[in-house]
């Protein structure tokens, strides 16, 4: 199976301080790869270079076969989507309206109707509160909406930045299980990035665990859920 | 509190009927009392009213003109222009207005809206000053500091409406009609992209929206509103000079909006309606006027964030708690 998502060599600085120092990591086409390290790792410089944002000094990000250039737009146009950290939302517009913002780049509006009905089917609360205010979900659903924006571009490459953040722990099992659900059914490809270790290998395909801008292991998400090093670090056990 | 409403005004459903009540019964008043004065200000509101509602559709997307009196000026010397020396009949001078203005706004708002926040007020206030001071340099058209008289009044298919109590009634349907062009703009897509734009900037941005096309299209369209507006004052009060569109009257215009309700759709009438009276009523406060307004606006900010439109549901609020 081809990787749909690969980073190579991927060498970024802040300034003077050199943030990744070649990163290299690839996620097979419509599997769950799971992106875990400690505050100051580089998760985030990863995911602001797959999105353009970043200019590297070195290395490249491909999409399928496609080279992404360091411009943010251009991985949306590639099929990158990202559900941002902090499940930022427009607040006082309705959770459609939201959704819809998310496909506010899709031209067809059939193909926006059809992804709008599918994301109510992975999350039915969402179709219930579709015409209430956004800033009055809670945690967990604000998340789902979020989710639920990031998919209404039907990408190819799904980034979640933090999605268990401040939810409470039910919320992110039923939360988990759902990316592995659209994961799978669409044959989408997610890159997940977690602190919360425990949740985010247990649904990975691939694991990448990241130190100080250097990837330090990989292996299958249960591999490194059971490997000492992991445990030790991140699990608390 | 209610988890249903969208709305921003947050009002329940028997509190909108009685505001189209109060509201339907306010206009109706100076039939009523069958004075010339109250024909007078009820004109006087509705064109507060418009031009306020251009200014809350540039405040939808989350920008504040303070230029909004010099767009008001550009209408209005437009129209005048066009009917005092071209002939155009007065209902055509007053899209022209809004045309010339809006497309004004829409040239210099694309270098414009770059900047945000205090930045473009203090850009358009430095702006609407350049407005009064070219217009006094041109007197040829602008007649200079003693303005410009005997602008012809507002005339219908031949018929002149030269009283108070005969212009009320096609001032009610421009405003009906500047109010009906919010309500579309509120309820399509183009709205959800202006609310997206004034919460969110960057997440609008990501989300691949337009951003700085959007915030130009609400600054056409609220100065062509502007506009539209100014023409209406000059055909009504027949004079016009560069002083009427000074910064003072901008700054009235963002008083009425903001104690109306600065995001809710029926924000600047409310504010238009409670404040364009204000002094007149207050016998000899006329010139007192910029104070009065003030004291409004500060209290406003202190107690009615969400101005006039969200006091019955704070009030709703209140009783619930209590």
């Amino acid at each position: 199976m081809h990787s749909d998502l690969s980073v190579r060599n991927l060498v970024v600085n802040y300034g003077p301080v050199r943030a990744l120092h070649g990163v290299s990591f690839d996620v097979p086409e419509g599997q769950v790869a799971a992106l875990v390290g400690s505050n100051g790792a580089g998760k985030s410089t990863i995911l602001k270079s797959i999105c353009g944002l970043l200019k590297p000094i070195e290395g490249e990000i491909r999409v399928g076969d496609k080279i992404m250039s360091p411009r943010p737009g251009d991985p949306l146009r590639h099929g990158v989507a990202l559900s941002p950290e902090g499940r930022r939302l427009f607040g006082r517009l309705s959770v459609e309206e939201n959704l819809m913002m998310g496909a506010y780049t899709v031209r067809d509006k059939a193909a926006r109707d059809q992804m709008l009905d599918r994301v109510f089917v992975y999350f039915p609360k969402l179709k219930e509160r579709r015409r209430q205010m956004a800033g009055s979900l809670s945690g967990g659903e604000q998340q789902m909406c979020a989710i639920g924006r990031a998919l209404m571009v039907q990408p190819r490459v799904l980034l979640l930045d933090e999605p268990s953040l401040g939810i409470a722990p039910i919320i992110v099992a039923e939360l988990a299980t759902i990316i592995q659900e659209i994961s799978r059914d669409l044959s989408m490809t997610v890159l997940l990035v977690e602190q919360n270790a425990q949740m985010a290998l247990s649904i990975a395909e691939t694991g990448v665990v990241l130190e100080t801008g250097k990837v330090v292991l990989t292996g299958t998400g249960h591999e490194l859920l059971a490997s000492p090093e992991v445990r030790a670090a991140y699990l608390g056990t | 509190m209610s988890v249903t409403s969208t709305s921003t005004a947050g009002g329940v459903r028997p509190m909108k009927l009685v505001g189209a009540i109060l509201l339907t019964l306010a206009a109706t008043i100076p039939w009523f009392t069958g004075s010339t004065f109250h024909f007078h200000i009820a004109v006087m509101v509705c064109i507060s009213a418009m031009a306020t509602s251009g200014l809350a559709v540039i405040a939808w997307v989350g920008q504040l003109s303070l230029a909004h009196a010099a767009f008001a000026g550009i209408g209005a010397y437009t129209s005048v222009l066009l009917v005092v020396r071209f002939d155009l009949p007065v209902l055509l001078g007053l899209p022209a207005g809004a045309l010339v203005a809006g497309a004004v706004a829409f040239v210099i708002g694309s270098p414009l809206l770059r900047l945000r926040g205090v930045y473009f007020v203090l850009i358009t206030f430095a702006l609407n000053e350049l407005f009064r001071l070219i217009m006094l340099d041109i007197p040829e058209y602008s007649g200079g500091s003693s303005g410009i008289a005997g602008i012809p009044k507002i005339s219908l298919f031949g018929i002149t409406l030269s009283s108070y109590q005969a212009v009320y009634p096609f001032a009610l349907v421009c405003l009906s009609l500047v109010i009906g062009l919010l309500v579309l703009i509120r309820r399509g897509q183009l709205g959800r992209r202006f609310a997206a734009v004034e919460e969110n900037l960057d997440l609008a941005e990501s989300s691949g929206i337009p951003t700085a096309r959007t915030q130009n299209i609400a600054f056409t369209i609220g100065s062509a509103i502007a506009g539209f507006a100014g023409a209406f004052l000059a055909h009504y009060v027949g004079f016009i000079s560069p002083e009427t569109f000074g910064f003072q009257l901008s700054v009235s215009y963002v008083i009425m909006l903001v104690t109306g309700g600065r995001l809710a759709l029926w924000g600047p009438l409310v504010g238009a309606l409670f404040l364009t009276p204000l002094p007149e009523f207050l016998r000899g406060a006329v010139e007192y006027q910029h104070i009065i307004y003030g004291v409004v606006l500060i209290a406003v900010l202190r107690f009615l964030p969400q101005g006039l439109v969200g006091l019955p549901a704070q009030l709703a609020q209140k009783g619930g708690r209590a």
